[in-house]
């Protein structure tokens, strides 16, 4: 894809043109329904920023609240610290790619793309190298004179983009894009929009309820739940320190393990389990003794065998190991739980994990995550 | 409601200039007819003062010397011939739309679009054209009386059965439509059950299929009840002068007898009726929706 | 039921043949060489020839045209307007005005045409205005269009896209330039549609314009109405056939253009 029109040369990520927003305390009621409950966020200027969570858990509620296209019935919403709630949508700063395309069917790629510019007024003399230029930056220049219901999905997407792109917005709002598109035209749109947002250094938020694709795409992905946002962080901390049972079974699967905290020592946590004493580092200070907690780890950092037993080891009897190519997964029982391991396949000798054998397990403290809940 | 709610309201100020010629044209015209059946008829044939409920003391017999059937008569009539068109109509259209709906995709559009082709065209023109195909010298009057029904060299019009004919002519789509909208939906592996179980054709139709196509089929009885009750252009030129009905007398009392409240309350009893029907079709169909 | 079908078949041929022999008859015989009767006298064009002399037939056309591309006009935009404003707001009044809307479709013609009559000589007395005629006429057509228009424009409506608003919304448009370059370009078809049907409507009507009607503005199906009462002649057949030509013609342009796709 080329450069953005207008665009100096070289264009680093840290020279953004997007705008940051702020939103505090959200509220979008349908009756007694809430679909925003009390929804605050910042969002930095010039990230890629996304909206994760399952169906009806307010994301896209969220982005249109943004967009003008929804209102909310409290809080209040500013982008680049202007305040934005009473501005209706043709006056924002923002522009969307819906999740439907939402292209106009009487009109041709080339006065589709055109139209954010046509409504403004400029001349046709000034857009007509600008909508040269977006076609070319999303590689559907030789569509230009085709409508709508001759194109394909992957296409329509393309020329959405464009014609949102167009108009130069401070922040880009996707609503799941991708959604309709199969697996492989996925990722490389994925991987496409990525470099573009780099380039661009605009704000996109992003929505989607896929989380390999928050993962793969995002600086940083709220995770929301019924209404509200559960955690906000980057990728990998979501992955590697949720805060709750939510969080940490939204991304990647997860053992999940009850205890009692029996003593601490300095921010060593004694947890006691069905499976034995286990040692874990608290990050957050305040869990007294005897107060029940949930414990995560996640597959791939169970080990079993290991050549030094650690301080979490214990006995368990292997379920099943199943081979998936590149990894084993692999089911062990202990103390009426079951949990979970993956391993490299080719740690595993043939004949070696046999189901009804003992294993040793070792669950490292570095793996071991305190949920909230 | 919201800000946005709100605000999308605003747009109702389009709707003005439609609502306000209805209100002219339609609503003030049906209150002017309220209006004048309670007034009296003027010497030459206009009409004022006094209010008086003489007009439908008449329609209901009570003549000035005394009870006079004459125009329960006719709105009986006219309410037995809406009736009868319907019913004729259903039975007509049942095997009608079981033929529609055993055809294939495209041949149904064809075939329901067939259907619909007269009555696109003038109800006028086809009526009179019934004047030439049931007239004296036609040959199914001819034939009609070579089998007896009627007397050689009469003509099976103008007659009670010219009118019928050309009644469920024009109402004929009105009532396929709907009842093939049910039909279309029709699941027979009902009709399939209740025959396996034992039942006869004429009990799987009653217990099978009849429950389902009801709702089209009392859509399209009140689609041609209604209209056909009040029906003048048919009567008049099929009927000649024997057959009196509600449509040819209220046109009568704004034409010879210059009678103008007298009809207005005439044209208000058409009201009533199409209003009760209206009411009805509306509470069968909430019953329909409460899965009754 | 399946095993019947050769019954529902006979019939269902029956009601076609039932349904299209007055349509036939009247088409068959303005070719008719015979002056009356019901022989065939040879195929021949000299009914339709004669039409364009009469002077009457004439005279109705222009009288009927006029009518109906007027009273098309107006229904056209007020149907239009009001739905819009059906479908796009006015979420509080909606039922009274589907009920408004649902009386001129239900109420017998002829209840509607003296009510008609009635109202226009109340007028007449008190504003003096609305003497029968062209005026009265188009009036009533009108009046029995918007339902019609209305119903056809909303079909529409209620098949496009809301998202495609939102878009336009979004990519700055006000909603002035919603309308003129997203509404009502795609609405387009559904208009013309409805304003179809209207004019067939109004080109067919002959209980209205007959009571709504005064010296100097008989209509065509009201001409046809006077000739058949004195005796049918083959004239009238030419003129029928050319009519319920019009009408199919018409309905069935209306009918295409509501299959176009709005998404």
């Amino acid at each position: 894809m080329q450069q953005v029109p207008g665009a100096t040369a070289s264009r680093k990520p840290s020279d953004h043109v997007g705008a940051g927003i702020e939103a505090r305390g959200l509220v979008r009621a349908f009756g007694a329904f809430r679909a925003l409950d009390d929804v605050s966020v910042s969002i930095q200027a010039g990230e890629f920023f996304s909206l994760l969570g399952p169906s009806g858990c307010g994301k896209t509620t969220l982005l249109r609240i943004i967009a003008g296209l929804d209102s909310a019935d409290a809080g209040s919403l500013s982008i680049d610290g202007e305040e934005m709630l009473a501005i209706p949508a043709n006056k924002r700063p923002v522009n969307t790619v819906f999740q439907s395309y939402a292209l106009f069917p009487h009109l041709t790629v080339r006065d589709n793309v055109s139209f954010g510019l046509r409504m403004k007024g400029l001349s046709s003399g000034e857009i007509a190298p600008r909508v040269e230029r977006a076609l070319d930056m999303v590689e559907i220049g030789s569509m230009a004179a085709r409508k709508p219901a001759q194109l394909s999905g992957g296409q329509k997407q393309r020329v959405a983009l464009a014609r949102a792109i167009i108009n130069e917005p401070r922040v880009l709002l996707l609503d799941e894009p991708l959604a309709a598109l199969d697996l492989r035209l996925r990722r490389q749109l994925q991987t496409e929009l990525r470099a573009l947002q780099r380039r661009l250094g605009m704000t996109f938020v992003y929505v989607t309820h896929d989380q390999e694709e928050a993962l793969a795409m995002s600086d940083r992905i709220a995770v929301m739940n019924a209404g509200r946002i559960v955690q906000v962080a980057s990728g990998r901390e979501l992955y590697e320190r949720p805060r709750n049972r939510f969080v940490a079974q939204f991304l990647g699967s997860c053992n999940l393990i009850p205890g009692t905290v029996t003593a601490r020592a300095g921010n060593v946590l004694t947890v006691a389990t069905n499976v034995g004493p286990l040692e874990v580092r608290a990050d957050h200070g305040t869990l007294p003794a005897s107060s029940q907690v949930t414990l995560a780890i996640r597959p791939e950092r169970v080990r079993l065998n290991p050549d030094v037993p650690g301080r979490n080891s214990f006995s368990a009897e292997l379920r099943d190991a199943t081979f998936t190519g590149a990894e084993t997964q692999v089911t062990l029982s202990a103390s009426e739980m079951e949990l979970r391991a993956v391993i490299a396949s080719e740690a595993v000798g043939v004949g070696s994990f046999v189901p009804g054998r003992a294993v040793v397990v070792d669950l490292p403290a570095s793996g071991l995550i305190v949920l909230e809940d | 409601m919201n800000a946005a709610a709100r605000r999308r309201d605003k747009g109702w100020w389009l709707g003005v200039p439609g609502i306000g010629w209805l209100g002219m044209f339609l609503v003030l015209p049906l209150l002017a007819v309220f209006a004048v059946s309670f007034l009296t008829r003027g010497e030459y044939g206009g009409y004022g003062l006094p209010l008086t409920i003489e007009n439908y003391r008449r329609l209901a017999g009570w003549g000035e010397l005394g009870f006079d059937p004459l125009y329960p008569v006719i709105l009986g009539r006219s309410l037995a011939l809406g009736f009868g068109t319907a019913v004729l109509c259903f039975l007509l259209a049942v095997p009608l739309t079981f033929f529609i709906a055993g055809l294939g995709e495209r041949r149904r559009l064809v075939a329901l679009t067939l259907v619909m082709i007269p009555f696109w065209t003038n109800l006028l023109v086809r009526t009179y054209a019934w004047q030439l195909l049931l007239g004296p010298s036609s040959w199914l009057s001819e034939a009609a009386a070579a089998a007896g029904f009627i007397s050689a060299g009469e003509g099976l019009y103008p007659s009670w059965s010219a009118v019928a004919i050309g009644m469920v002519a024009d109402f004929l789509p009105f009532f396929a439509l709907p009842l093939f909208a049910s039909v279309e939906k029709l699941d027979w592996t009902l009709a399939e059950a209740a025959a396996d179980l034992g039942a006869n054709r004429w009990q799987v139709f009653r217990h099978a299929v009849w429950p389902q196509i009801r709702p089209g089929a009392v859509t399209g009885f009140v689609l041609v009840f209604l209209p056909a009750t009040g029906q003048f252009v048919i009567p008049d030129l099929l009927g000649g002068a024997k057959t009196a009905l509600l449509g040819n007398a209220i046109q009568q009392q704004f034409g010879q007898s210059r009678d103008w409240p007298f009809g207005a309350a005439m044209a208000c009893v058409g009201l009533v009726i199409m209003g009760a029907g209206l009411f009805i079709q509306r509470r069968i169909n909430r019953l329909k929706e409460a899965g009754l | 039921m399946k095993r019947s079908s050769w019954f529902n078949s006979t019939v269902a041929w029956l009601v076609y043949a039932f349904l299209y022999a007055p349509i036939a008859v009247v088409v068959v015989f303005s070719f008719n060489a015979a002056r009356s009767g019901i022989e065939w006298r040879g195929a021949t064009l000299d009914w339709y020839r004669r039409l364009f002399a009469n002077e009457q037939v004439q005279s109705a056309l222009k009288v009927s045209l006029i009518v109906a591309v007027t009273s098309t006009a107006l229904a056209a935009g007020l149907g239009t307007t009001l739905a819009l404003a059906l479908e796009k707001h006015m979420r509080r009044g909606r039922e009274v005005v589907n009920g408004l809307l649902a009386v001129p479709v239900f109420v017998p013609d002829i209840v509607l045409a003296v009510a008609l009559l009635l109202f226009f000589g109340l007028m007449r007395e008190w504003f003096r205005v609305f003497e029968l005629g062209l005026v009265t006429i188009i009036a009533g057509h009108v009046t029995f269009q918007i339902p019609f228009v209305a119903m056809v424009v909303r079909a529409r409506l209620a098949g496009m896209d809301p998202a495609l608003d939102e878009a336009a919304r979004d990519l700055g448009a006000t909603p002035r330039q919603v309308f003129r370059h997203v509404t009502l370009p795609l609405l387009m078809p559904g208009i013309v549609a409805g304003a179809m049907l209207a004019f067939t409507l109004s080109l067919d009507d002959f209980v209205v314009s007959f009571f709504s009607g005064g010296p100097g503005s008989t209509t065509l199906p009201v001409y046809i109405y006077s000739s058949v009462k004195r005796g049918v002649t083959p004239e009238i057949h030419a003129l029928s056939t050319l009519l319920m030509a019009v009408s199919v013609v018409a309905t069935v342009v209306a009918m295409m253009l509501q299959r176009r796709d709005v998404r």
